[in-house]
């Protein structure tokens, strides 16, 4: 109701304030004028009657007082008005003298009654009452005209509102034309408020629109000017962010996204994936910004050869089956490409190189650039210049395989199924196991044994290697801190690299008090390639009495100098060396010549893979200090 | 006074006595006239009402005076009075009559009692209402309806002052 009273139109609230103002004042006024005309008017009957009523008093009361009771000649006077109903004459003894009562079947039922003692002339005394009713029939008309007279005026101010309200509607008309052409008002359109007979009050809002138009004009034409500014920027962005989006910045060359949806747009499922062979090598030679051009030069070249090229990114091109091409032909471009490929000189910083490349290709694949991806991998570990994916050999599933088996490492790892078994190290002096290596393996669930050739490659490419290597860590050192043997770990140099990996070995060497007989197996390579990082590590763990071995040493390029520059304590040969130490002769001068260096320079040696007796009796006729071996000791559980 | 002569000829005619009827009404009005007189009202000693006869009317007049007073018992109003029969020569020597009402008499008792009585500034009511023409101040008769009659001549002569309501009953002639 409040909110309808506060909504309502103003033309409405004039007329309701007018309407209830009038109301008011009409209905305060009303009802003073009737009381006093009320008053008025019956006062007036009141002080006729009580003036008939003294015209005779006199003379009735005389007549009472004398005893004459001649009082109809009396009364006659006031009688034969019409308006004296009755007349009532009492003695002082209360005995009615005299009761008149004239007959009228209209008289009204209003009638004034006034009483006056009569006094006895001279003394005064009472000695009686005249009681005069009158009729208050005049009353009642005065008051009649009274009615009329306010009816009338009633009406007539109700007549004066409806042509009020009238009037003011007219008056606020120009309020709604205004609004109903403000209300279509678009900016950038001039209104024309051609109102007819507008108020000064209304001329003013028109002229304060009219303003207001020309500044919403001026504004729209600046907006206007903004956003055709605007647009035309969004055009260029669109257009760069298009080409950003589907073009390489570096070739020009479209880009995966874009072989992506054109092959979804054409359907043609052929596609070759070209990378070229050791560019890292190239861009760490000459440099990245050599590199860059290097790979623009490749790209205005494959273009040139009609393919078509895209960049996938990096070292990455790719080409689809043209329309109308067989895959034959495809194939036989691709062969013709590499071959121009691996003729063409091009030229990097005044030098002329040639590069090579190694193609993969799907042919009539539902995933054109995952198999060409997996082609090409299976070329560039063949080391074959193209190759074909074939569903057939299952590098799919293989990749199937590895997604599962990280997946199970990751589950392992959450579940604690990382243990460890313990190789034996017997010294070849007294055949005493005196150390054991450390052999991470995963158990299933059904108590099943993973061998860590089958999970810790992958687990290397899934970053959880270092979770791994702390669980075994972790494992072995709390074992060992009940135990007098010593014990090897292998950490691989991603683990060296990882300074929270490191962190968490010392911190768990400290709290198992182990220092002194943990061995930490690194592989010669790994410590050539890192040697830095590596020989920090070293000095950092010995520190702390750790050792450190050398695994498979003898293989690859062996480095005696960078073994004494790492301060290394074990060299733990080969197992491919000793396993034929008996019947290979080139492996015997091999092993006796890392003997003797170990010797010369005061480490231990330890000999793998030593599987029978015959193997052992030569190891320990080289003098090898220990063996390590399906025939010394097999892997094992110590802790159950 | 054409309408006097009427009027008296008319009462001539039928009055020959007193009228017992007549007679009540003056004895109950009399007193109360006597106390309208503004001189009679301002006394403060007993008033005399005499009632004035002629040689062998003493009896009725006496009966009228005894009437009187009984009906009174001495007040009228707030004026203690005392009513009395009077000769009519006796009245004439009285200096302490306050009002007089005359029994039917002679034509020259009435003369001399109205003589004496416009001299003296006593009002003076009679009997016979023809008395009235002999110089008597008022007269009450019963027509349809009791009639009190004042002669105005007299009443301007001899400086009666009554209550005013006297003269909105009484008719004056």
């Amino acid at each position: 109701m409040i909110h309808q009273i506060h909504n309502a139109r103003i033309s409405t609230k004039i007329i309701a304030t007018l309407i209830m103002t009038a109301f008011l004042f009409f209905a305060i006024i009303t009802m003073a004028t009737f009381t006093i005309v009320r008053d008025v008017t019956m006062n007036a009957q009141r002080e006729k009657a009580a003036l008939l009523v003294d015209t005779i008093e006199a003379s009735i009361a005389l007549s009472l007082f004398l005893g004459t009771k001649n009082f109809g000649e009396k009364l006659s006077a006031i009688t034969r008005l019409n308006e004296v109903v009755s007349v009532k004459i009492i003695d002082k003894q209360g005995k009615t003298i005299l009761n008149y009562h004239k007959y009228k079947a209209d008289v009204s039922k209003e009638t004034i009654q006034i009483t006056k003692n009569l006094s006895e002339p001279g003394s005064l005394q009472p000695i009686g009452s005249i009681t005069l009713t009158y009729s208050g029939e005049a009353f009642i008309k005065a008051m009649n005209r009274f009615y009329t007279l306010y009816g009338w005026i009633a009406l007539s101010i109700a007549i004066l509102l409806l042509f009020m309200l009238t009037w003011i509607n007219r008056l606020l008309v120009p309020i709604k034309l205004i609004a109903k052409k403000v209300r279509g008002y678009k900016p950038g359109e001039k209104v024309i408020f051609d109102i007819p007979y507008t108020q000064r009050e209304f001329r003013q809002i028109i002229h304060a629109f009219e303003t207001m138009q020309e500044r919403v004009l001026h504004y729209s034409n600046e907006i206007e000017t903004i956003n055709q500014n605007l647009e035309k920027k969004i055009t260029e962005k669109t257009h760069l962010a298009t080409q950003h989006l589907y073009f390489d910045n570096l070739t020009t060359l479209p880009n995966r996204l874009k072989l992506q949806e054109d092959l979804s747009v054409n359907g043609i499922n052929t596609v070759a994936i070209l990378n070229i062979d050791d560019f890292k090598e190239i861009n760490d030679f000459f440099g990245i910004d050599a590199g860059d051009w290097l790979l623009k030069q490749i790209a205005y070249w494959l273009g040139e050869m009609k393919l078509s090229p895209y960049r996938l990114g990096g070292d990455e091109f790719a080409f689809r089956l043209k329309p109308g091409n067989t895959s034959t032909q495809f194939r036989h471009d691709i062969e013709m490409l590499l071959s121009l490929l691996s003729e063409k000189l091009f030229l990097i910083s005044d030098e002329t190189i040639h590069i090579h490349a190694t193609v993969g290709i799907a042919i009539d694949s539902d995933k054109p650039l995952i198999h060409a991806d997996v082609a090409l991998n299976k070329a560039r570990n063949n080391k074959l210049p193209y190759s074909v994916y074939d569903q057939s050999e299952g590098i799919e599933q293989q990749y199937q395989a590895n997604i599962a088996m990280s997946a199970q490492i990751r589950q392992a790892l959450v579940e604690h199924r990382i243990v460890c078994q313990y190789q034996p190290i017997v010294s070849c002096i007294n055949g005493q196991i005196e150390k054991y290596e450390t052999l991470v393996r995963i158990q299933n669930e059904d108590g099943s044994l993973i061998g860590p050739y089958d999970f810790l490659p992958i687990a290397q490419k899934t970053k959880l290697y270092h979770h791994i290597t702390q669980e075994v860590v972790y494992q072995a050192c709390n074992l060992f801190a009940t135990r007098h043997e010593q014990f090897s770990i292998n950490l691989s140099s991603t683990d060296i690299l990882d300074v929270r990996t490191i962190a968490t070995i010392e911190n768990i060497l400290r709290q198992t008090g182990t220092a002194n007989r943990i061995i930490f197996e690194i592989l010669e390579s790994e410590g050539i390639e890192n040697f830095d990082e590596v020989a920090l590590f070293i000095t950092k763990m010995k520190a702390l009495g750790a050792k450190i071995a050398i695994d498979d040493f003898g293989t690859g390029y062996s480095n005696f100098e960078n073994i004494l520059k790492l301060n290394v304590d074990i060299l733990k040969i080969d197992g491919s060396l000793i396993k034929s130490i008996d019947q290979n002769p080139r492996h015997r001068i091999v092993v006796e010549a890392i003997v003797d260096f170990a010797h010369r320079i005061g480490i231990d040696t330890v000999a793998e893979y030593v599987a029978s007796e015959e193997i052992l009796k030569n190891v320990s006729d080289l003098g090898i200090t220990y063996a390590q071996g399906f025939y010394t000791g097999k892997p094992q559980f110590l802790n159950q | 006074m054409i309408r006097l002569w009427f009027i008296l000829s008319i009462l001539l005619l039928f009055i020959h006595a007193e009228d017992n009827v007549l007679l009540n009404t003056h004895i109950k009005m009399i007193p109360k006239i006597m106390v309208l007189d503004l001189k009679a009202a301002s006394k403060s000693n007993t008033a005399t009402l005499a009632i004035v006869y002629e040689s062998n009317r003493k009896a009725l007049a006496q009966n009228i005076a005894d009437e009187i007073n009984q009906n009174y018992n001495g007040k009228v109003g707030n004026l203690n009075f005392l009513a009395m029969a009077v000769n009519v020569d006796d009245l004439l020597l009285r200096k302490d009559v306050t009002f007089v009402y005359l029994t039917s008499m002679s034509n020259r008792s009435v003369d001399k009692v109205a003589a004496w009585a416009l001299t003296s500034s006593i009002p003076t009511f009679s009997y016979d209402l023809s008395d009235l023409e002999r110089g008597i101040l008022g007269s009450i008769v019963i027509e349809r309806s009791t009639i009190i009659y004042i002669n105005k001549n007299i009443l301007k002569e001899g400086k009666f002052r009554f209550n005013d309501t006297l003269f909105q009953l009484a008719r004056l002639i």
